[in-house]
């Protein structure tokens, strides 16, 4: 069983959070002050923290750069600062994830899930094999036609795979959908843009977390779309 | 020393020493000039011994022997009884022109010309005793004859450069001076002065300094304390002082005149009395030196409180005029300048007769074209300042040392305009930083509670309830949070949006890309709807210079807005077209409710097509479109035609150094 702590000046959304973690199968340590959190990080064995960023004694940001100094258990910021700044700050100083408040609880579990396995059964699959692609937790076996997140299958249409076939092998490249219509079909393109956009928000629903904020599917505004490289 | 300058005494004992020490001085001076001439002074015991004495008989006899032949007149020799003297027996051509010939009293002289007439001052003469004095001529104390025996004298012989040659004279000359000076002649003053001179030559060497180094103090110290008055700290000033100089001095001069004038008259009816002269001259000396006083006063006062020239009436006209040019209009002032210009140049150019008058020619147009070019300069100063202040660039006000005249007075006001419209400007932006802050924390305060809301409304959903309208209920909770969630999240960023408090990513987009991107996007939505999508692009490529992620934003606002209140079933055009000034994307689409709203409404914040808001929404989505269209350097209309929505963006046509 995996310990995560969490750390939040509100009792009751400490306490939801204890519901649905617990829910899928976690204990919760739960804190209120950075404080009362260094002094459990101590005597216990931590896997994950989430932490709040406005509480008392010390701030989420203070705390995630203390605990870095000993610890490198994943640490997600949860707070209602939801600037670009904010999340910067939030991840250059410790933090893997960050969180906005209000949540979506499916999207917090998935995201303590995607961290806890990255944390736990880090570099079991770095060996590069033949026909097989990955960026993070994204991996492609052209093999067997088998698309993971996380460890999770996916479950994708043959032009879905396709088109995430290409941007994986070429991972960190920008395309347009005309460049990725014609690199797919192998033919040019004629008013088949928004069916290609339609396919990549299909697939970004499918692997990504929250799809509205990708991490590996990138929207490159007004240019095309991408694979980030994650090492 | 302060209370030197205000002691009225002092001044007082001032103007009385100067006039003694100035007489002092001048007497040394005289002294000095006239032992410097006659040095045999210094020999003599007397006036007669000197050089001077026997050149001035010579002189006066020859200025009377010509007086009396040129004169000429037969009823004014011997015998004709002397009229009008005073003097007894001065002068027999008295009242000859009017004019006294007073010095030749002492001086006795018999002139027989060829033709047998006899001139002669000597009033008691007659035929008788003529004889009697010629022969007893050389008993006399100075003589002198010319006979045809020659020249009798016992005159030191020397030559002398008479103006009148009396050695020449074809007529007998007798002439003789006593030494005892009875009448009031030349003898006499002369011999004074001898007597003066030698008297106070030696003591020149006291008397000239003292006289210098005491007028030069007492003028320092009158220079310096005129006009000083105890308890006041200005220049004291009385009546006179402040009557115009023009008048002061006019008055002054008429008071010179005055004096002058009786002077002269008292002069001429005791001019043959040397000590009444004497005694006169020292008692109207004194008016004098205190009208002098008086100007001297004046003047010191007037030129230490800066009147001297502003009192002036010479001054008041020109200032008038100075004042009176510059109150005209500047189209008539310079149809003056103009006018003088071309009527000088002209003059010029007429009377070329001279070299100087090219000269000055010349002189004159490199002095105007300079002038012109300095304006010209000028005026591109303050045209570039208003093209950055017109452009909205931050501005350094300009340098009103640098220009001169009508500009100075613009740019002055320039400056106060651009101070004004970047302290407007500052505070506009502080304020809207301050809303948006504002706005920021209160949605982070909301954020906490509505975290919780949301969390709990989801975890009783998942609880198995048996009651129906309960689940109804949570139902409703359940939107309603997350509707309040799109707000506060709408609300930051409608306030980022509208006050510019965001970071731009700027770089070329394809809009082609971007609308079927976010199309691709929207595709679940709009099928929902059955609404059509009809995409009418003219270029291959709609390159535009802007942000991607706040393009995207816009057009999901856009989108979103046709997803939810386009007629269903209905078609969407989306237009993009090159036009002259850039880029031109049309959005259209039928609404589905009657849109009795004007366009500006529409784009304010919190307004809606439907004004019941049943449906969902915040009503900034226009809003924030509107505010991140323009904050990319574009532009965001709305048009609508009865059921027609259409939303027009502009873009400016791209850079290619972009």
């Amino acid at each position: 069983m995996y310990n995560i702590l969490v750390v939040d000046d509100d009792k009751e959304i400490v306490k939801a959070i204890d519901i649905y973690l617990s829910k899928e199968g976690y204990h919760i340590i739960k804190a209120y002050d950075g404080i009362e959190a260094l002094k459990y990080v101590k005597e216990n064995v931590i896997h994950l923290a989430i932490l709040d960023i406005m509480i008392p004694q010390m701030n989420g940001i203070q705390l995630a750069t203390k605990l870095r100094e000993k610890y490198s258990f994943p640490i997600i910021m949860l707070s209602a600062k939801s600037e670009d700044y904010d999340k910067i700050e939030g991840l250059n100083n410790g933090a893997d994830d960050y969180v906005t408040k209000p949540f979506n609880p499916l999207e917090l579990i998935a995201r303590v899930n995607s961290n806890i396995r990255r944390y736990t059964t880090l570099g079991a699959m770095k060996e590069e094999k033949e026909n097989r692609y990955q960026t993070g937790q994204l991996i492609i076996d052209d093999n067997t036609k088998e698309v993971t997140v996380d460890g999770n299958s996916i479950k994708l249409t043959p032009t879905e795979y396709n088109i995430l076939k290409f941007l994986t092998k070429n991972k960190g490249i920008v395309f347009s959908i005309n460049q990725i219509y014609e690199n797919v079909w192998e033919e040019e393109s004629y008013g088949a843009e928004n069916i290609i956009a339609v396919h990549i928000r299909h697939i970004r629903e499918k692997i990504e977390i929250n799809p509205k904020e990708p991490m590996y599917l990138k929207v490159i505004w007004g240019i095309g779309y991408k694979i980030e490289n994650i090492k | 020393m302060e209370q030197f300058k205000y002691s009225l005494s002092i001044k007082t004992l001032c103007y009385i020493i100067a006039p003694i020490l100035l007489i002092m001085l001048l007497t040394s001076i005289g002294s000095t000039l006239y032992v410097a001439e006659e040095p045999d002074i210094t020999q003599t015991s007397s006036f007669v011994e000197t050089k001077r004495f026997e050149q001035i008989y010579k002189n006066c006899l020859s200025g009377l022997y010509h007086n009396a032949l040129q004169t000429n007149r037969e009823n004014e020799v011997i015998n004709s009884e002397p009229s009008e003297t005073t003097q007894g027996e001065s002068n027999i051509y008295i009242n000859h022109n009017n004019q006294q010939y007073y010095f030749e009293g002492s001086l006795k002289f018999i002139i027989e010309t060829k033709d047998n007439k006899i001139y002669t001052n000597i009033s008691s003469l007659t035929n008788e005793n003529i004889n009697k004095i010629k022969t007893e001529i050389e008993k006399q104390d100075f003589y002198w004859t010319k006979t045809q025996n020659g020249i009798i004298t016992n005159l030191v012989q020397e030559e002398t450069n008479n103006y009148y040659s009396l050695e020449d004279s074809e007529n007998k000359i007798y002439s003789f001076l006593i030494k005892d000076y009875v009448s009031t002649d030349t003898y006499k003053s002369e011999n004074m002065i001898y007597q003066i001179a030698k008297s106070t030559y030696q003591g020149i060497i006291i008397y000239l300094p003292i006289g210098i180094v005491g007028l030069s103090l007492i003028c320092v110290y009158l220079i310096a304390s005129v006009g000083h008055k105890k308890g006041r700290e200005d220049i004291y000033l009385n009546s006179f002082d402040k009557i115009p100089t023009e008048i002061a001095i006019f008055i002054i001069g008429i008071l010179y005149i005055i004096m002058a004038y009786f002077a002269m008259r008292i002069a001429q009816s005791i001019i043959n009395n040397l000590e009444q002269f004497a005694i006169l001259a020292l008692i109207g000396a004194i008016p004098a030196y205190l009208v002098t006083i008086l100007a001297f006063v004046t003047f010191v006062r007037r030129i230490k409180s800066h009147t001297l020239l502003r009192n002036s009436i010479c001054y008041r006209i020109i200032i008038k005029i100075i004042e009176f040019i510059k109150n005209m209009k500047i189209t008539f002032r310079t149809a003056i300048l103009y006018f003088m210009f071309g009527f000088i140049t002209t003059i010029l150019i007429l009377e070329r007769d001279s070299g100087w008058n090219l000269l000055l020619l010349i002189g004159m147009w490199i002095v105007c074209g300079i002038y012109i070019l300095n304006r010209v300069i000028e005026y591109y100063k303050i045209r570039d300042f208003i093209q950055h202040l017109y452009e909205g660039n931050e501005v350094k006000p300009l340098n009103e040392v640098e220009f001169k005249g009508e500009f100075k007075k613009l740019v002055l006001k320039l400056n106060d305009i651009a101070s004004g419209f970047s302290n407007a400007i500052e505070k506009g932006i502080q304020s809207e930083r301050l809303k948006t802050e504002l706005i920021t924390n209160v949605s982070h305060d909301i954020k906490t509670p509505l975290t919780s809301i949301i969390n709990y409304v989801d975890l009783l959903k998942k609880e198995n309830l048996e009651n129906d309208k309960a689940k109804e209920y949570l139902e409703v909770l359940d939107k309603k949070s997350q509707r309040l969630k799109k707000l506060t999240e709408d609300l930051v960023e409608a306030s980022k949006a509208s006050s510019g408090n965001i970071k731009l990513n700027m770089e070329n987009l394809n809009m082609k890309e971007l609308i079927a991107q976010e199309i691709g996007e929207f595709d679940e939505k709009f099928k929902e709807k059955g609404l059509q999508i009809i995409k009418n692009f003219t270029e291959k490529d709609i390159l535009i210079y802007a942000d991607g992620k706040y393009m995207s934003r816009i057009l999901d606002n856009l989108f979103s807005n046709i997803a939810k209140y386009a007629l269903p079933n209905s078609r969407v055009y989306i237009d993009a077209n090159m036009t002259t000034d850039g880029i031109e994307i049309m959005f259209k689409n039928i609404s589905a409710n009657q849109l009795n709203i004007t366009a500006n409404e529409l784009m304010e914040r919190f307004v809606r097509g439907d004004v019941a808001r049943s449906t969902e929404g915040s009503g900034l989505g226009l809003s924030i479109a509107e505010s991140l269209t323009k904050l990319q350097g574009g532009s965001f209309d709305i048009y609508l035609d009865g059921d027609l929505f259409k939303v027009v963006i502009k873009f400016k046509k791209i850079h290619q150094n972009h």
